[in-house]
């Protein structure tokens, strides 16, 4: 898919990609809070504090607005994955702290639900029009590959047995990961981020070549009432 | 969640009343929630405006019907005969396998009938989350008691943990549901379901005629 939207985000001086991150910002809240349907260009205008004519220099129509929201939380969930503490998600080790990472970045956001996260942008917006839809599929692609080549990696190297299969894990992880959060933000509770995510890592670790790597971990503990978002 | 609004109703106004909360449900799977006017609901069931206001407050009170009403097609999706009590592994590999066969039917459609609502209404007052939470405890309740009895029974071993795993069996079909319907691929769903049966299957205790002392475990 041609998507010319990224051309222009890279000629931009700092101060009109700082504006540009605003309206993009704006527009994710705001579709998360109120649906696309209320959201329109005249409320991201107003709730960014630009001028009309800032907002056409940026962006041609909501739809393509949609579409950089979407590419800019993909790439929230990419740069989370690539963070140097999980080291390219190299061993069980690193999946381990994948875990943790992601306890710590749900408890950072709260289980409000006004946070703009992926799978809270693919409900509200898989059922629009079949171009948002594929540039939300582009995005859980990206993610599917980067899990991919970690675990294939994990096999190259022997951590894995020979019918592990990477596509097959990435996709489970991702799936897991999805289906957590969907859970935990309408339970209002970090419990079913926890299952999930202990869920991935153990069916990994079902493919260990080594059998002390095998065996299953047990959920952790999570406290029953979550503390108020940082 | 249902409350006993229903008994108020002559049988006639029972069948409306159902009418009108399956069109709604229908169009809030095919075009989603926030898509759905109660103008659109109205046409639909065929039923007339003060028909609708009579039955229903507002939106909000017809969503959480449909929200209702989805939670019940998933407790009968899952207490099919084919699926036993949910608990064996044959029986865990039957619902995976049904998942799959509604892939193109269902998920890539519109996802999951019940988690598309509940992804959606995310960010919604607490009273609707609860609804949606309480039909998600009711499913998850039906993977735990079935999970429990495998366990007791010695089908697992003493270290499965029957809530643990319900959650991973239900949380791999959202998430699955949401990666097909989003990407149109069926793989994410069928690959989430049968790695979530897997993951139980894990648990087995080996097959080998191997049990000494066969104890039965408390629940």
């Amino acid at each position: 898919m041609v998507e010319p939207n990224v051309q222009d985000e890279q000629r931009l001086t700092p101060k009109g990609r700082a504006t540009r991150d605003r309206i993009v910002r704006s527009a994710a809240e705001l579709i998360v809070a109120e649906g696309l349907s209320a959201t329109n260009m005249e409320r991201v205008r107003t709730a960014a504090s630009v001028s009309g004519s800032q907002l056409a220099h940026y962006f041609a129509d909501k739809s393509a607005l949609i579409r950089a929201v979407i590419r800019r939380q993909i790439d929230v969930v990419l740069d989370f994955h690539q963070q140097p503490k999980l080291r390219d998600l190299a061993t069980f080790d690193d999946f381990e702290r994948w875990i943790d990472l992601n306890m710590r970045y749900l408890r950072q956001i709260g289980t409000s639900g006004r946070t703009p996260t992926y799978h809270a942008l693919n409900a509200q917006l898989a059922k629009s029009d079949d171009t948002t839809r594929a540039t939300l599929a582009a995005g859980y692609w990206q993610w599917i590959e980067l899990l991919e080549v970690a675990v294939r990696r994990m096999k190259e190297r022997g951590a894995l047995v020979a019918d592990a299969h990477p596509r097959n894990l990435a996709l489970a992880i991702v799936s897991a990961h999805q289906g957590g959060a969907t859970l935990a933000f309408t339970y209002r509770a970090e419990w079913p981020h926890a299952d999930a995510t202990r869920f991935a890592v153990n069916y990994l670790r079902t493919f260990a070549t080594d059998p002390a790597e095998r065996a299953a971990r047990r959920p952790r503990r999570i406290r029953k009432r979550p503390t108020a978002p940082s | 969640m249902n409350d006993d609004s229903t008994t108020q109703f002559t049988r006639k106004g029972i069948a409306t009343r159902a009418r009108i909360v399956a069109a709604a449900a229908r169009l809030m799977f095919e075009r989603g929630v926030a898509n759905t006017s109660v103008e659109e609901v109205r046409n639909a069931a065929k039923v007339s405006g003060s028909q609708i206001s009579h039955y229903f407050r507002d939106k909000r009170d017809l969503t959480r019907q449909v929200i209702a009403s989805r939670s019940a097609d998933v407790v009968a999706f899952h207490t099919q005969s084919r699926m036993g009590a949910l608990d064996t592994l044959d029986d865990l590999q039957a619902w995976a396998d049904a998942c799959i066969a509604d892939i193109d039917a269902v998920y890539r459609k519109g996802g999951c009938i019940y988690g598309s609502l509940a992804g959606e209404l995310i960010d919604s007052d607490d009273e609707v989350r609860d609804d949606l939470a309480a039909g998600y405890d009711q499913w998850l309740e039906l993977f735990e008691t079935g999970l429990a009895t495998m366990r007791n029974r010695g089908d697992l071993r003493p270290d499965a943990d029957p809530r643990h795993l319900a959650a991973s069996l239900v949380i791999a079909h959202q998430g699955g549901a949401m990666l097909t319907h989003a990407t149109g691929d069926a793989a994410p769903l069928r690959v989430a379901v049968n790695a979530a049966v897997d993951y139980v299957r894990s648990f087995a205790t080996p097959t080998q005629p191997q049990k000494p002392a066969r104890r039965r475990r408390q629940a």
